[in-house]
């Protein structure tokens, strides 16, 4: 049997203390545990990490290996700006690759303090086919995507909160 | 063990007979028949992860793996068509489209499994368009480097780390095409669990895991006259050096190496079994101390391996009182190289360097583990290489080492007894211990030299000694693997106010030192087997087969360090140890 070795991990940061302390899991299943962990803070925090780690008593390199290996899992906090592309077949077939690169490229340029606050995310299919190509800019959806509006709109959504 | 059933089949139309349950590539190895691998290697369970390996089996739609097939009752198995070749080929050709492809300035060059392969099969050029990965190279070890684009994933270093050493620090991350070998999370080795054992470097097929390459600055030394310099060569080198120029393991060439040790240029010869004698002078008298004396907690438990100390201070700080304050050789011959040598020979210790020659990439580490390791008021030891480089340098220098005729090592840091060697193998630093233990204990001048029970190659070993009717419960471990067992049950007992042993050996690298990461490629339990023996002929071979019967020794201790734990002895020869966190991220 492999055994962990850790440092007893203290959770010290308040919010975080604070659920881990009142964290119930059925059968101690661990995905169950990261999703909880991921829907609460959008993402699992490294101290979070050790945490399950001790709790479930297996080393943090498999907890990692297990994050990693699902895509819906996100080892860092998402930025305050998210764009999703979609790269589903049929977005795909209408360029989608070209614009997930643009977004990319568009968070390139910015400052680099700003980068830090996007977070750029591609899905596999979301099911609006007919709507292809499309992205999500901060939730809100844009259907028919072509270079110039995308790069417009991602514009609006970085340059408004820079006036504000 | 219950009767072994044999099965029969046929490869490649020759009839071979295999004890039930090997695999296809087991059974061709009998018939001296290889086939290629590159994820299997003999110290690991096959993963069947590169594909390499496939065969024909008469009957089977797909072709299957060799190294996860077993044989069954008349299979009629081809190794080699024209499909299978191409098949080879193209599994191949994929895997150069995501390498650089810069054997001439690898580490690897001219012994990297995929190299070999891509020459066997002779692959001429790039049959898919390139895609390399980028990945940033990793040197915060200091004693590694781990050059990911070069990993072909065939996943050895994370099953060594994670089942053979239980350290865990690499781990699988991402999957598919992006799958990468790396420590949990965005963080360098450093920062995670790894100990330097370099384990993952003697599995690695490739270049992606290699030492760190210190011989240049080696050959700045030699050649620059303002520096005595003087080396070492640690128990096991003596036993491996040879397979880099066409020796079969376990072959003896310690007289051949000092000679070309002085034919590189260093001013002094000197071997770290000596060193080796002075640190059971240390550790039998601190367990004497412990076990008869009462001074201190039982087990005492050694300390001379540098990845087991850091294994220790990560994962089992409750055990540091339990750790003999003993240094290792390899420190031990550099604090007195510039304390006791120096005086001696009347040369500015600010002038000595001092090089080792050692099986092991954490000897690097050890240089600099704590303050301790500049107990002369210098760098006790300046530079460690490991075999592997010091091959490099010899090759270098263009001598021809194997014609070289055997030479002897310099005093006053050169003799050596068998103790001294025993070293290099896993139960041999206990060995060499119960050796002058009984001594102290009991006076005897013919004490018992061998203990059947702590030698060979299983995980853990115990054995339950009487000496003048005490008795002394030990126990040796080999493989970080298997040492939480171990330690976990000393726990339990100790909790229950027992001592479940009174001595215990830890060494980081399955086999011990002759098995250690920095050692020629190429290891197997058969390789190891041989090392070993090549050892036990070294030990037997000696006149002087306990450390306290060692004459350089006995002068040390008359002209400079008076006795075993004494003040002197102390300041230069003991250590400290110190919680470290896991993690540093
Ligand atoms: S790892 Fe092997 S194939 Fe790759 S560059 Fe190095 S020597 Fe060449
Ligand atoms: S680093 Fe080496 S041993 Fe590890 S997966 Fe890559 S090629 Fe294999
Ligand atoms: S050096 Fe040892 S501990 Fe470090 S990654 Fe390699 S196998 Fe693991
Ligand atoms: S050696 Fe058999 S699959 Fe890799």
């Amino acid at each position: 049997m492999q055994r962990i070795y850790l440092n007893p991990a203290a959770v010290s940061h308040p919010e975080m203390k604070k659920f881990v302390d009142g964290l119930q899991v059925e059968n101690d299943n661990l995905i169950l545990a990261l999703h909880a962990v991921e829907n609460h803070f959008g993402y699992i925090p490294r101290e979070v990490a050790a945490f399950l780690a001790e709790r479930f008593r297996i080393p943090m390199a498999r907890i990692y290996e297990v994050i990693t290996f699902y895509h819906y899992f996100r080892t860092k906090p998402p930025g305050r700006h998210l764009i999703t592309v979609c790269n589903g077949t049929t977005c795909w077939l209408f360029q989608s690759e070209k614009l997930l690169q643009m977004a990319h490229e568009f968070k390139t340029n910015l400052p680099e303090e700003k980068q830090r606050e996007v977070s750029i995310e591609e899905v596999r299919c979301i099911g609006c086919c007919a709507l292809a190509p499309l992205a999500y800019i901060d939730g809100q959806l844009h259907p028919y995507l072509n270079a110039e509006i995308f790069q417009q709109e991602l514009e609006k959504v970085i340059s408004c909160e820079d006036k504000a | 063990m219950g009767q072994e059933k044999y099965i029969h089949c046929t490869i490649n139309g020759i009839p071979c007979e295999v004890v039930e349950g090997s695999t296809i590539l087991e059974a061709a190895q009998q018939i001296y028949l290889k086939i290629p691998t590159l994820c299997k290697h003999p110290d690991l369970v096959a993963t069947g992860a590169c594909g390499i390996c496939i065969v024909r089996v008469k009957g089977m739609a797909s072709l299957p793996r060799a190294c996860t097939t077993p044989v069954e009752e008349g299979m009629e198995i081809i190794t080699h068509d024209e499909e299978i070749v191409n098949v080879r080929k193209t599994v191949l050709e994929l895997i150069l489209s995501t390498h650089p492809n810069s054997c001439l300035t690898c580490g690897r060059n001219q012994s990297c499994e995929l190299q070999q392969l891509a020459s066997d099969f002779a692959i001429r050029e790039s049959a898919f368009a390139p895609f390399l990965p980028n990945l940033p190279v990793d040197r915060s070890t200091g004693s590694l480097i781990f050059e990911f684009d070069k990993c072909i994933k065939c996943g050895r270093c994370v099953y060594v780390c994670q089942e053979m050493q239980g350290v865990w620090a690499l781990s699988f991350l991402n999957r598919g095409m992006n799958t990468r070998m790396a420590p949990a999370g965005d963080i360098e080795l450093a920062e995670a669990p790894c100990v330097r054992c370099g384990q993952c470097s003697a599995h690695c097929p490739t270049g992606a895991i290699i030492e760190l390459d210190e011989t240049a600055e080696v050959w700045q030394l030699l050649h620059n006259p303002d520096y005595h310099v003087v080396v070492q060569i640690a128990p096991s080198v003596r036993v491996t050096v040879g397979e880099e120029f066409g020796f079969p393991p376990g072959t003896n060439l310690t007289g051949q190496i000092y000679a070309v040790l002085r034919r590189l240029g260093f001013d002094a010869i000197f071997d770290t079994n000596f060193a080796a004698d002075v640190t059971i002078m240390e550790e039998a008298s601190e367990f004497v101390e412990r076990f008869v004396h009462d001074k201190g907690i039982l087990p005492l438990i050694t300390s001379c391996c540098p990845s087991w100390v850091d294994f220790m201070e990560k994962m089992y700080p409750d055990f540091i009182p339990h750790f003999s304050s003993t240094k290792s050789p390899q420190q031990i011959l550099g604090v007195l190289a510039k304390t006791y040598y120096s005086a001696k020979k009347n040369i500015d210790p600010s002038r000595i360097k001092v090089i080792s020659i050692m099986p092991c990439t954490a000897k690097k580490y050890e240089l600099t583990r704590s303050h301790e390791m500049y107990a002369s008021g210098y760098k006790d030891v300046d530079i460690a290489l490991t075999t592997r480089e010091l091959a490099r340098m010899i090759r270098q220098s263009g001598i021809d080492f194997a014609k070289l005729p055997p030479e002897k090592a310099d005093s006053i840091l050169g003799e050596y007894s068998g103790a001294g060697t025993a070293f290099g193998y896993t139960g041999g630093v206990m060995e060499a211990a119960l050796r002058t233990a009984q001594f102290f204990l009991t006076g005897s001048k013919m004490p018992r030299l061998e203990f059947a029970e702590i030698r060979g190659l299983k995980g853990v070993k115990e054995a339950s000694l009487n000496f003048n009717g005490k008795e002394i419960r030990v126990a040796v471990a080999h493989g970080l693997g298997h040492v939480s067992d171990v330690l976990e049950r000393v726990r339990e007992a100790k909790a229950r106010g027992e001592i479940l042993y009174h001595f215990i050996e830890v060494m980081a690298c399955p086999g011990g030192c002759i098995g250690g990461g920095g050692q020629p490629y190429g290891i197997t339990n058969e390789v190891r087997k041989k090392r070993i023996e090549g050892l036990y002929q070294d030990d037997r071979s000696q006149k002087v087969r306990c450390s306290h019967e060692n004459e350089e020794v006995q002068e040390l201790y008359r002209s400079f360090l008076e006795k075993p734990l004494s003040e002197k002895a102390h300041q230069l020869l003991h250590t400290t140890y110190h919680a470290r966190p896991i993690y540093r991220r």
